[in-house]
């Protein structure tokens, strides 16, 4: 190999990374500047890119090896260059390894896995290539000829990993066959998802997916969101509504008082105590709709999720509380709406 | 002077200090080593510019490693991470046996630089999961390491992304900084 001096490889390397395939860009994520190169692979690396190559891609005698080289820290002979210069650049490594543009996962920045899926998705997996397993892009839309034309002008000695490709590409009656070949697609199936109206009647028929609301009775009030299916617990949010409601200020005061009543009666008596907090539940039930009703209109208010299952120890008594609730109801919208009861 | 006054109090006290350069060239594992005994984990390494440090304890020594990039055209920067180096850590890629002559040659050619006339060499036969990778003695035989004379030297196998080997050598380093005293 002939020797160049410093300078003069330096200007070549400088000329090939300004020239319009490479456009001083790096071949992975498209940064200005790249200073690194992987010489194999023909393509202009930033400083993270070129970490995941050497990290996935850095093990000679592997299926497809990176030889990563630094611009200005590493020596490079002039058949480097040669070979870099012959190679096409980034624009041939875009056509060759990733010809259907899957975008650069740009949120890898902190953390690289998403960048190091995205190279091992490329190169080793060669999932973004028409010849892997995944056939879900659309061999249509292409030429053959524009296809078949990096196949027959590269050169096949310097890149081993090209050289083990099923040339069934290459003409336009092979890709007509593995287009019939094809099973179709499988399709969504038809259903309801999307938003659904509430559901606050309580009797459980709530649409699948979705579990009902369950009122417990304590001091914390339930939200079902039907679009989620998860259940909140907002306790702060809930008195703030209630100050806002300024018709419920005075059943919000009665209600704090008899929550401190039960729970001093609860040390005393316990039958009047467990009266009480019957009539603390039929109070607290109609209010905390009110609050439940506008808190759809505000889902930012929604704090922390919860789910009541059979083995909580309160479940008995959650699921008892629920029906007398619905008789209540019942029993209500025969009568028309009261003075509390407004929305449903 | 003042250096000698320390020596003193830690060889009284009992805990030392053993000052550690670890070279090789790029790509060969240096940052992750460093970094598997610093913090026992794997990182993503990006390629060093410059040099990482790290106080690595073992068996009450504390290891100051230096790391110092291995491209080609800041080799020549090792010299100035040499003044009072006790140990040398090279660091080969095992896989890579198209570089093993270049290494040989980078290798030979730093020991005979004269500020490191003294330190102990221990040689880090990396990458050694690979299917491919050289052994530590056909590694031996290619470094030209049989024709040290004058310093203590010693070849490990090791793998950096699991730890083996790597406690190993600083064993050895150990064992060379009790004999010197």
């Amino acid at each position: 190999m002939a020797y160049k001096g410093s300078k003069a490889i330096e200007r070549e390397l400088i000329r090939i990374l300004n020239s319009p395939q490479n456009s001083n860009k790096c071949g992975e994520c498209g940064t200005t500047f790249p200073s690194w190169c992987s010489i194999s692979l023909g393509v202009f690396l930033c400083g993270r890119c070129a970490s995941v190559h050497r990290k996935l891609l850095g093990q000679r005698g592997d299926n497809c090896y990176s030889d990563v080289r630094s611009l200005t820290m590493d020596r490079w002979s002039s058949s480097d260059l040669d070979e870099l210069a012959s190679s096409g650049g980034n624009k041939r490594n875009r056509t060759t390894w990733n010809p259907k543009n899957e975008p650069f996962p740009f949120d890898g920045d902190e953390d690289k896995t998403a960048v190091e899926k995205f190279i091992r998705d490329k190169y080793v997996l060669r999932k973004f290539r028409p010849d892997s397993q995944d056939r879900s892009f659309d061999d249509e839309t292409r030429t053959s000829s524009s296809w078949s034309r990096p196949e027959t002008s590269r050169s096949s000695s310097t890149r081993i990993t090209h050289s083990n490709r099923p040339s069934a590409h290459s003409s336009a009656s092979s890709s007509a066959v593995t287009q019939a070949n094809n099973p179709p697609l499988p399709r969504r199936p038809a259903s309801n998802v999307g938003p659904r109206p509430a559901v606050f009647d309580g009797t459980g028929n709530a649409p699948i997916g979705t579990r009902p609301a369950v009122f417990d009775g304590l001091q914390q009030q339930q939200f079902l969101d039907p679009a989620t299916g998860i259940v909140y617990v907002g306790q702060a949010q809930e008195q703030a509504l209630y100050d806002q409601q300024s018709s419920q200020q005075q059943q919000a005061l009665l209600r704090q008082q008899m929550q401190q009543q039960a729970l001093y009666e609860q040390q005393a008596l316990q039958q009047q105590a467990l009266y009480q907090q019957q009539m603390q539940q039929q109070m607290q039930s109609q209010a905390e709709k009110n609050a439940l009703l506008s808190l759809y209109q505000r889902p930012d208010l929604y704090t922390s999720a919860v789910e009541i299952t059979p083995s909580h120890p309160q479940y008995q008594q959650i699921m008892q509380m629920q029906m007398q609730m619905q008789q209540q109801q019942q029993q209500q919208q025969q009568k028309g709406p009261t003075g509390f009861y407004y929305g449903v | 002077m003042g250096i000698y006054i320390s020596k003193l109090f830690n060889s009284l006290v009992g805990s030392k200090e053993m000052r550690i350069l670890m070279v090789g060239l790029d790509g060969a594992g240096k940052t992750t080593v460093l970094y598997k005994l610093k913090l026992g984990e794997v990182v993503t390494t990006i390629p060093t510019i410059g040099f990482n440090v790290e106080t690595v304890e073992y068996k009450n020594i504390s290891f100051t490693v230096w790391d110092v990039g291995g491209q080609d055209k800041i080799r020549p920067l090792w010299r100035h991470y040499f003044r009072n180096t006790e140990g040398i850590i090279f660091v080969v890629d095992s896989n890579d046996r198209s570089r093993i002559s270049e290494a040989r040659e980078v290798l030979q050619r730093m020991l005979n630089e004269d500020e490191i006339r003294n330190a102990a060499l221990l040689v880090f036969a990396n990458k050694q999961d690979l299917p491919e990778a050289m052994s530590a003695a056909e590694i031996t035989e290619k470094l030209g390491l049989h024709s040290i004379r004058q310093r203590p030297w010693f070849i490990q196998a090791t793998c950096a992304t699991s730890g083996e080997g790597l406690y190993e050598g600083l064993e050895w380093l150990s064992n060379c900084l009790k004999n010197q005293n």
